[in-house]
């Protein structure tokens, strides 16, 4: 798992140039074939009515085919566009930030994310920031995509059981909660959602594991959260759930060893 | 007035996608496409006149033999009036320092937008001539 960002960009920019050529050539067709409707046009027109039908439907079921080609394209293409975007963020700087103040930036980010994806979207949001947090140094780009990653995560499970509709006086909710540990700091995220199957768990961290529908979810968040906290942060990311009641993280970021001497010495 | 275009890439098929994205251009005259399928080739090619008038070179990065930005800096040289558009898969921050450093014209990102490439193209000093 250390060198899966090494092996994920190796593999990403293997994949990306014949995928390229998929994506090209099929858009390419359909518009020939545009072209070609264009230019036979008035042939087909001396031709009789069942022979003209015959051939108008195998070139849309044609052009239907290479879009799917073009479709399914570009869905490969963003798994591997989010693949060459996990490998970038191993340089991610690092500087000293207030965990508070980076958790409610995400936290709206990931909220106004969401409402433009959909103007239905609602949630309870509540937060419990645990005062005066010590700044701590971690590198603000990647955690904030594990907090987005959470969160969202959170808003799909919540709303889903709202979908789900088998309880009519469900609300959803997303907590998020910090907290100054000394050495560390910890950040819960937690919705009540529809919860994780203890059968699927300890798949969750898995690159590419996903649960959601084929082409909404590229199963690469978890995976890549788990990358930044762990190998990045040395820190822990941990999951306590149950089906259909909720879902926490816990996340757990150790404070660099100069820097708890240096609280120690003040 | 129709102008020359040189696209370099080791790829074959570049070439092939090239000639039907450009298909329109070229049936009205407006490019003549010419392919190099690597530096080296591109070079040699660039020794003798081209015909019509070569307006721009676009060059892969990644290829075996002569890599596209040792190729960029060898034109420079040779012919720093003609411009040159860097096209790769790779669109990292030093890539793109290191061609523009060299003198390209643009960095491009496969997959290639070709109507941002045509939009570039219609606004190259030769082209307006």
């Amino acid at each position: 798992m250390a060198s899966l960002g090494q092996l994920t960009a190796g593999i990403a920019h293997e994949i990306k140039n014949p995928l390229n050529f998929v994506n090209n050539f099929a858009g390419l067709s359909v518009e020939l074939l545009d072209e070609l409707k264009e230019t036979a046009a008035p042939a087909l027109a001396t031709l009789d009515d069942d022979k003209r039908a015959d051939i108008d439907e195998v070139v849309d079921m044609l052009t239907g085919n290479l879009e799917k080609i073009a479709e399914h394209g570009r869905r490969a293409d963003g798994i591997v566009k989010s693949m060459l975007e996990h490998s970038r963020g191993a340089s991610g700087e690092r500087r000293e930030v207030d965990l508070n103040a980076l958790v409610e930036e995400a936290l709206n980010l990931a909220y106004h994310g969401a409402r433009a994806q959909d103007a239905n979207f609602n949630i309870t949001l509540e937060r419990d920031l645990g005062p005066a947090i010590v700044p701590i140094e971690l590198a603000p780009q990647e955690i904030t995509r594990v907090l987005l990653n959470l969160f969202g995560n959170g808003f799909y499970a919540a709303t889903k059981r709202q979908r789900d509709e088998a309880e009519p006086d469900f609300r959803p909710a997303l907590n998020v909660t910090t907290r100054d540990l000394g050495k560390a700091v910890e950040i819960r995220v937690r919705d009540n959602g529809t919860g994780i199957p203890p059968e699927i768990r300890d798949k969750l961290f898995q690159p590419f594991f996903t649960t959601k529908p084929t082409g909404e979810g590229t199963g690469l968040g978890l995976s890549i959260s788990w990358d930044i906290v762990t190998q990045q942060h040395d820190g822990t990311i941990a999951v306590d759930s149950r089906a259909g009641e909720f879902t926490e993280f816990t996340i757990h970021l150790p404070r660099r060893r100069h820097e708890t001497m240096a609280g120690k010495m003040a | 007035m129709s102008f020359s275009i040189l696209v370099v890439d080791d790829e074959p098929d570049v070439a092939e996608m090239f000639r039907q994205r450009f298909r329109r251009e070229a049936r009205q005259g407006t490019y003549v496409l010419h392919f190099a399928g690597s530096g080296e080739e591109a070079l040699q090619m660039l020794a003798h006149e081209i015909e019509p008038q070569l307006i721009v070179l676009l060059s892969d990065i990644n290829m075996p033999g002569m890599d596209g930005l040792s190729l960029l800096r060898e034109i420079k040289q040779r012919r720093p009036d003609l411009p040159v558009m860097m096209v790769t898969a790779y669109g990292d921050d030093e890539r793109r320092r290191h061609a523009a450093e060299a003198g390209a014209l643009q960095f491009l990102t496969k997959p290639v937008d070709f109507d941002f490439l045509k939009e570039q193209l219609r606004q190259l000093p030769g082209a307006s001539a």
